[in-house]
């Protein structure tokens, strides 16, 4: 996309040893992607369970002990968090412009915000549900937009060779 | 290879290879029941091995559906994406290291459920955790899926040399 006019410091960032270094090296970029997708499977199935209970499957299980997977799913997103910032600094041209790209970015956005309102408005609310009990429709909103959100993320990074 | 020739040239492959939105699609796909596959089953053997011994053991039963999902969804589009190159990804060596330890990992899984443990599951304490037999399938799976997904991503790699 050579029409697209980039911020300088997107040349800036290309242009740093990181960068040099990342995109130079023969196996960093596919040891980070290996990481990256290991890191997706720990923070997608993880969210999966909690969310699926959200939604008010596996009722017979308390909400607030699948909740303690949510921990390991957070540490899911920081592995891919560190590897995606390592991604673009290797090659930020590439990614900046790209529509896929954004449209992943914008969803991981979204998907914070779903679950800054889960901590606020769900997770005080899920102290008190037991085994069997059923969840609210709020509930079942926010668990079924975290899962919509993250196949919207995955799509997204997918995409990101097909739309250049 | 006479078979794989003739499967390359059904209208499946053909369209796997030539269509805009077959192949992304197909990937996406793997990708998501990848995270549900992996992910759940890995967090069940962290669970046997005794991580998140909040979570009631019998509860782990209800688990097997949402992998079954995510085995499905990985056929039908692993299938689709095999199919895009049948004869050359035949002979890529991270393809098949990949499907081979796959196959491995279901395996173990059946396995697993059939330790006493899983059993026994509707009985188990809650707080629960895998025997010695279970523990030791949890360990082996855990590696054998990180080593699985290493192999699909070194697949890439191989095949665009």
């Amino acid at each position: 996309m050579p029409n697209v006019v980039m911020p300088h410091i997107i040349y800036a960032i290309a242009d740093t040893w990181l960068s040099h270094a990342v995109k130079d090296s023969y196996w960093i970029w596919p040891t980070m992607e290996t990481m990256h997708f290991i890191g997706l499977s720990l923070l997608f199935g993880g969210l999966a369970l909690a969310d699926l209970r959200l939604m008010g499957y596996m009722k017979n299980i308390p909400y607030n002990t699948l909740s303690k997977i949510i921990p390991l799913a957070v540490s899911g997103f920081i592995v891919n968090a560190i590897t995606g910032v390592l991604f673009f600094i290797a090659d930020p041209t590439r990614y900046y412009p790209n529509l896929a790209f954004r449209f992943k970015m914008l969803c991981i956005l979204l998907a914070g915000l779903n679950l800054l309102f889960y901590q606020i408005k769900i997770k005080p609310m899920a102290e008190k549900w037991g085994p069997g009990d059923p969840t609210p429709w709020v509930a079942k909103c926010v668990g079924c937009a975290s899962i919509l959100l993250w196949i919207g993320v995955i799509t997204g990074g997918r995409m990101i060779p097909f739309v250049e | 290879m006479g078979l794989l020739e003739a499967l390359n040239n059904t209208a499946l492959s053909i369209y796997m290879r030539e269509s805009l939105w077959g192949y992304p699609i197909a990937l996406t796909l793997h990708a998501i029941g990848m995270g549900l596959l992996v992910g759940v089953v890995s967090i069940m053997c962290l669970r046997v091995l005794g991580m998140f011994r909040q979570i009631p053991f019998s509860g782990l039963q209800k688990w097997f559906p949402v992998i079954l999902v995510g085995f499905l969804v990985n056929l039908c589009s692993g299938t689709l994406l095999y199919l895009s190159d049948p004869v050359n990804l035949i002979k890529n060596a991270a393809f098949d290291v990949k499907i081979i330890l796959v196959f491995i990992g279901l395996i173990l899984l059946l396995v697993m459920k059939a330790t006493p443990a899983f059993k026994n599951i509707t009985n188990m304490e809650p707080t629960a955790i895998g025997g010695s037999s279970a523990k030791t399938v949890a360990i082996i799976s855990l590696i054998v899926w990180i080593s699985a997904i290493t192999a699909g991503r070194l697949t890439g790699y191989i095949s665009a040399v």
